[in-house]
C-alpha cells in the first residue's frame, strides 16, 4: 500500500507539471485570441470578432470579460438573439452588473417585455459599472423614461424623470432633455423648471426657449409663454415656435378679460368672439350636416344656433356698451360653442383654438 | 437489485449490548481488516485515477492544438490529414501493440468483471490513454469519459493484483477504479457512481456503495484541483412558466427515442459488416474513417472531436434549428464512422453533442411554431442531452442526474424527467437489446445485461408459500397432547411456536419419540429446541433458499407480529415456483 501511495504522490507532481504547462499555453491562447477579437471589433469587423473571441472562450470558456464581449460583438454583428443568450448567462453569475441589465433591458424593450424591461433597467441603474457610473446610471433611467412614457405609463415615468432630474450634473442639454420628458408626461410645472434652469446657464438655448415656452403655453401661462416663443423664434428656434408663438398672440388678440383691458376693446372682443364662434358653429354644422334651419332643432349644433340667434341681438357694441354685464354671457356662449364644435368636429386651428383656450383658462381659473 | 435484509430475529435486549460492542470495540469491530484495506485502496485508486484522467484530458487537449491547430474550426488540409493519419498510427497501436483497447472501454470494463475475473492488463491502460489521445485530438468524433472509465478500471485491477487481494475482491475492484475514472472525466461524482452502479455493476451492498463512493469523490477531487470546480455547461437560465411546456419536452422524448433508435440501428448494421472484411483492412478503416470525417470537418467542424464547445453554443441559442438538425444527423452519421472503424474511443460525448443539437433543434422549431410559450432553447438541449443518453446509453437514472450535474440547475427536473423516460421507453420497445449489450454480443462475449436484469420479476417468499393451515403446536404443551393432536393432522412435520415469537419444527417421529422416551411429562419444546431463522413474505427467494434446505418447514411471520402466522414454507415450494419462473422465461424467449 505504501507503493501505491508514493506512486501516487510521483503521478501527483508530473500531473501538476504538465497541468502548470498546460494551464499556462492555454491561458496564452486564450489572450492571444481575445486580443484578436478586440481588435477585429475595434476595427469594425464584428464577424471576425465572434470567431476570435470563441477561440478565445475555448482556452477559458468562463471568462466573463472574453463572454461579454463576445455578446457585444454578437449585437454589433446583428446577432441579437445569441447575444441576449450569452448575456442572460453572464446575468446568472453577476446580476448586478451595470452592463449587462442595461442591454438585457433593450432586448426586453424592444420585445415590449414591461416588467422585465423595468426590472432590467432598475438593475442597471442601481447597478455596478466597471467605468463611467454616474454617466450610465442617467443613461439608464432616461431609456427607462421614454419606456415607460411609450407605454403609457405616465405616473411611473414622471417618478423616474424627478429621479433623474434630481441626480443629474446641472447641464443645460441635460436639463432641455428633462423638461421635455416632462412635458411628454405632462407635468408642465416641473417641465418649466427645467427649462429655465436650463436658461439660466444659456439664454439663449433654442430648445429651452421653445420648450419653456411650450411649458408656459399648455399651463396657461401665455404672458410668458410669447415671452419665451418670442425669444425661441429670434433664436432660430423650428417652426413650431412661431405657430405656438401666432397661436399665443391670437390669445392675448382675443382675451377680452385681460387685466387693463379698456372697455371699448372688451367689448369689440366680445363681438368679435361671438361672431366667430358662431362662424365656427355653422362651419361644423356643414361639415356634419346638420340642418340648422330645422324646425324643430334636435343636434345639439342646431339647438346650440338657435340659441345663438336668440343671443345675438345681445351681442353688439351698443348692447354691451348699455349692459357691461353681458359680456360674461357672450363670452360664455362663446365658449360652450367653441367646446361643442371641438367636441364634434376635432380640434380648431387659429383665433377658434385662442377662444377654446381661453375658455379653458377661465375654467381652470374658476376651479 | 436482491433484497439484502437477513430473516428476523426476536427481540433480545442481552444481544443488543454484545452488538454494540462488537461494533465499538476494536475486537470483533463490524468491519474486517480486509474490508478497511479495501476503503483506503478506494482512495487511492480514486486519487491515482484522478491524476491518469487529468492528464488524459490534457493530452487529448494538447493532441487536438498539436495536430488540429489553436482554432475552433481548423483549416484545410490539417482538418482532413490529422484524423486520416492519426487513424493509421491508432490502427497499428490497437492491432499489434495493444489489442485491447479497441470499443469504448464500457464492456471491456464489464468482461473484467464477469469474464476475466477483475483483470485488465496495465498495458491496456497506457495503451488506451494513447490511442484515444490520439483519435480523439485528431478530430474523430468519440468522447474521452468511456476510456476514462476503462482507464481507472485497468488502473484499480493492477492495484488489486499487486496487492494480492482474494479473488472476489479483485473482481470487484475494477467498478471502483471505473467510477474514478468516469466521475474525474466528467466531474460528475454521483453520474459516475450510478453509472456503474446501473450499468457495470448492477447491484449495490454497502461495501459496493462505499468503495464506490470513495473513489469516485477522491477521484473528482484531484480533477477539481487541477480543472476547478465550474459545471460543464453554463446555461441560460430556465423556469417552467407554463405546464403546456411539459407537452413539447414530451415531445422531445418522441423525437430523441426515435433518434436513439436509428443510432443503435445504424451501428449495430454496419459495425458487423465492417469486421467482415478482410484482416488487411482493419489497418486502413480508423484511416478511412478519419478521412471521411476530415471531409466532413470541412463542411461542419462542429461534428469533429467531442465537441463540448459546440454543445455550449447550442445552448447559447448560436444555431438556427436547421443547423442544429444538420449537425445532429451528421454527428450521428461522423460518430458511426469513427467506431465501427475500431476506432478506440467512448459514447458518451458524441450521445450528449446528438442530443444537444436534437433538443436545440426541437425547442428552436417550437418557438417559432408556438411563440406563445416561453421556451428557452437552451433548455431543451440541455434536456436533449439526457434524453439521447437514456435512448442510448439506456441508463435512466444516470441520465436524470447527470443533467443535473453538469449543469448545477436543478429547475430542469421535471423536463429532464418527462423526455427521459419516455426516449427510454421508445428506445426500449424498439430495440429490445441495448447497444452495449449489442456490441458485447458481436464480439463474443456475452455479458448479463444489467437491463434484463432490471426487468426480470425478483420472486418473494409470498409466491412460494403456502396458506398457514398446518396444525400449529405450542411449545409449553405437552409432548403427549400434541401427539394425539397430530394424529388427527395430515403431514409429518409440524411447526412449533414458542409464544415469544419463536418458532421450531419438528417431525411426528421425534415427537413420538419424546412422548414416549421422554423423562417425566415432556413438552413439546423440549423436543423441538432449536429455533428457526424467520421469513417475512416481502423476502426475496433468495434469501429464503439460505435457510429453507435446513428444516422441513420455514414460518412466515408478520412483520409486526412474530407470533402471527401467514404462511409456511418448504423447499419443494421454493423448487415449485422456480420451476414455472423458468418455464415462463422459455416460453418468452
Amino acid at each position: 500500500m505504501a507503493a501505491f501511495v508514493a506512486a501516487a504522490v510521483a503521478l501527483f507532481v508530473i500531473t501538476s507539471f504538465a497541468a502548470r504547462y498546460f494551464h499556462a499555453h492555454h491561458d496564452s491562447l486564450a489572450d492571444e485570441w481575445y486580443a484578436r477579437g478586440a481588435a477585429h471589433l475595434e476595427g469594425g469587423d464584428p464577424e471576425a470578432a465572434i470567431r476570435a473571441l470563441r477561440n478565445a472562450l475555448l482556452y477559458n470558456r468562463d471568462h466573463f470579460q472574453y463572454r461579454m464581449l463576445l455578446a457585444q460583438a454578437l449585437l454589433r454583428a446583428g446577432h441579437g438573439e445569441e447575444a441576449r443568450s450569452y448575456l442572460l448567462t453572464l446575468w446568472q453569475r453577476e446580476p448586478g452588473h451595470g452592463v449587462i441589465n442595461l442591454e438585457l433591458a433593450r432586448f426586453a424593450a424592444a420585445r415590449g417585455q414591461v416588467h422585465e424591461t423595468v426590472r432590467f433597467y432598475q438593475n442597471a441603474i442601481h447597478g455596478l459599472w466597471p467605468e463611467q457610473a454616474e454617466e450610465n446610471r442617467l443613461q439608464a433611467r432616461l431609456e427607462l423614461s421614454r419606456f415607460l412614457l411609450d407605454q403609457q405609463m405616465t405616473e411611473e415615468a414622471r417618478a423616474q424623470i424627478m429621479a433623474m432630474a434630481a441626480e443629474m450634473p446641472r447641464r443645460s442639454d441635460l436639463h432641455v432633455t428633462a423638461g421635455n420628458l416632462f412635458l411628454r408626461a405632462e407635468d408642465d410645472e416641473q417641465a418649466l423648471a427645467q427649462f429655465e434652469a436650463a436658461l439660466q446657464q444659456d439664454a439663449e438655448d433654442a430648445q429651452a426657449l421653445l420648450g419653456a415656452g411650450r411649458a408656459a403655453f399648455r399651463s396657461g401661462n401665455y404672458m410668458a409663454a410669447r415671452r419665451y416663443l418670442n425669444q425661441a423664434t429670434e433664436a432660430g428656434a423650428d417652426s413650431d415656435a412661431a405657430e405656438l408663438l401666432q397661436t399665443t398672440n391670437l390669445i392675448f388678440e382675443a382675451d377680452p378679460f385681460r387685466w387693463r383691458l379698456g372697455s371699448l376693446e372688451r367689448n369689440r372682443r366680445t363681438v368679435r368672439a361671438f361672431e366667430q364662434s358662431l362662424q365656427r358653429l355653422r362651419s361644423c354644422a356643414q361639415a356634419r350636416g346638420v340642418d340648422l334651419e330645422a324646425d324643430v332643432p334636435q343636434a345639439e349644433l342646431a339647438l346650440l344656433h338657435q340659441r345663438a340667434l336668440q343671443r345675438k341681438p345681445h351681442a353688439t357694441l351698443r348692447e354691451l356698451r348699455r349692459n357691461p354685464d353681458l359680456v360674461e354671457i357672450v363670452m360664455d356662449f362663446a365658449f360652450e360653442v367653441q367646446r361643442a364644435s371641438a367636441r364634434h368636429c376635432g380640434p380648431p386651428q387659429g383665433a377658434d383654438l385662442a377662444l377654446l383656450l381661453i375658455a379653458r383658462q377661465r375654467e381652470a381659473a374658476e376651479q | 437489485m436482491a433484497e439484502n435484509t437477513e430473516p428476523g430475529r426476536p427481540a433480545n435486549n442481552a444481544g443488543l449490548w454484545s452488538s454494540a460492542r462488537s461494533w465499538l470495540g476494536p475486537q470483533g469491530s463490524s468491519f474486517s481488516r480486509e474490508e478497511q484495506q479495501f476503503l483506503l485502496l478506494a482512495v487511492i485508486i480514486g486519487v491515482t485515477s484522478g491524476l491518469a484522467v487529468s492528464l488524459f484530458r490534457m493530452a487529448i487537449e494538447s493532441t487536438r492544438i498539436w495536430l488540429l491547430g489553436s482554432e475552433i474550426e481548423p483549416g484545410f488540409p490539417r482538418v482532413v490529414l490529422a484524423p486520416a493519419l492519426a487513424g493509421l498510427v491508432i490502427a497499428f497501436l490497437a492491432i499489434r501493440v495493444f489489442p485491447r483497447v479497441r470499443g469504448s472501454g464500457v464492456n471491456q470494463t464489464k468482461a473484467a468483471l464477469y469474464i476475466y475475473d477483475g483483470y485488465i492488463p496495465f498495458s491496456t491502460v497506457g495503451g488506451k490513454f494513447l490511442t484515444c489521445s490520439l483519435s480523439i485530438g485528431s478530430g474523430h468524433s468519440l468522447g474521452p469519459e468511456d476510456p476514462s472509465l476503462q482507464i481507472g478500471a485497468g488502473l484499480a485491477s493492477a492495484m488489486g493484483r499487486r496487492l494480492r487481494l482474494g479473488r472476489e475482491k479483485v473482481r470487484l475492484i475494477a467498478p471502483v477504479g471505473a467510477a474514478a475514472g468516469l466521475a474525474a472525466a466528467f466531474n460528475t461524482p454521483i453520474t459516475a457512481v450510478l453509472f456503474v452502479i446501473e450499468e457495470v455493476i448492477g447491484r449495490w451492498s454497502a461495501a459496493i456503495l462505499g468503495s464506490v463512493v470513495l473513489s469516485a469523490v477522491s477521484s473528482v477531487v484531484v480533477a477539481r484541483w487541477f480543472f476547478g470546480d465550474e459545471p460543464l455547461f453554463r446555461v441560460p437560465a430556465y423556469e417552467l412558466a407554463h405546464p403546456g411546456e411539459l407537452l413539447a419536452y414530451a415531445s422531445l422524448g418522441v423525437i430523441g427515442g426515435l433518434s436513439s433508435l436509428a443510432f443503435v440501428k445504424l451501428v449495430a448494421g454496419v459495425r458487423p459488416r465492417l469486421k467482415a472484411w478482410p484482416t488487411w483492412s482493419q489497418y486502413l478503416q480508423p484511416a478511412g474513417a478519419g478521412l471521411i470525417i476530415g471531409f466532413i470537418g470541412l463542411w461542419l467542424p462542429q461534428v469533429m472531436g467531442a465537441g463540448y464547445e459546440f454543445i455550449d453554443q447550442a445552448m447559447h441559442e448560436q444555431y438556427a434549428w436547421k443547423m442544429l438538425a444538420l449537425l445532429a444527423v451528421f454527428k450521428i452519421l461522423a460518430t458511426t464512422i469513427s467506431f465501427v472503424s475500431g476506432t478506440p474511443g467512448g459514447l458518451f460525448a458524441p450521445t450528449l453533442f446528438m442530443g444537444a443539437m436534437i433538443g436545440g433543434a426541437v425547442g428552436s422549431l417550437e418557438r417559432d411554431l408556438f411563440p406563445q410559450l416561453t421556451i428557452s432553447v437552451g433548455a431543451y438541449a440541455l434536456v436533449g442531452m439526457g434524453t439521447l443518453f437514456a435512448g442510448i446509453l439506456r441508463a435512466p437514472m444516470t441520465s436524470v442526474f447527470m443533467i443535473l450535474e453538469v449543469s448545477g440547475n436543478y429547475s430542469i427536473i421535471l423536463p429532464v424527467m418527462i423526455s427521459n423516460t419516455i426516449a427510454y421507453l421508445i428506445s426500449r420497445s424498439l430495440q429490445p437489446t441495448s447497444l452495449f449489450d449489442i456490441l458485447s454480443r458481436q464480439d463474443g462475449l456475452h455479458l448479463p445485461s444489467m437491463e434484463a436484469q432490471r426487468e426480470d420479476a425478483i420472486l418473494h417468499v409470498e409466491d412460494a408459500m403456502r396458506p398457514p393451515t398446518t396444525l400449529v403446536l405450542l411449545g409449553n404443551e405437552l409432548a403427549s397432547a400434541a401427539l394425539e393432536r397430530t394424529q388427527r393432522a395430515e403431514g409429518d412435520d409440524f411447526l412449533v411456536s414458542h409464544g415469544d415469537g419463536g418458532w421450531s419444527c419438528i417431525s411426528k417421529e421425534a415427537l413420538t419419540r419424546t412422548a414416549r422416551e421422554g423423562a417425566g411429562e415432556p413438552l413439546v419444546a423440549d423436543a423441538a429446541p432449536v429455533r428457526l431463522p424467520l421469513l417475512h413474505p416481502d423476502h426475496s427467494l433468495e434469501i429464503a433458499m439460505r435457510h429453507v434446505q435446513h428444516a422441513a418447514l420455514l414460518p412466515v411471520v408478520h412483520r409486526a407480529n412474530y407470533q402471527q402466522l401467514v404462511g409456511v414454507l418448504s423447499l419443494s415450494d421454493v423448487v415449485e415456483v422456480y420451476r414455472k419462473a423458468a418455464g415462463t422465461r422459455s416460453e418468452k424467449q
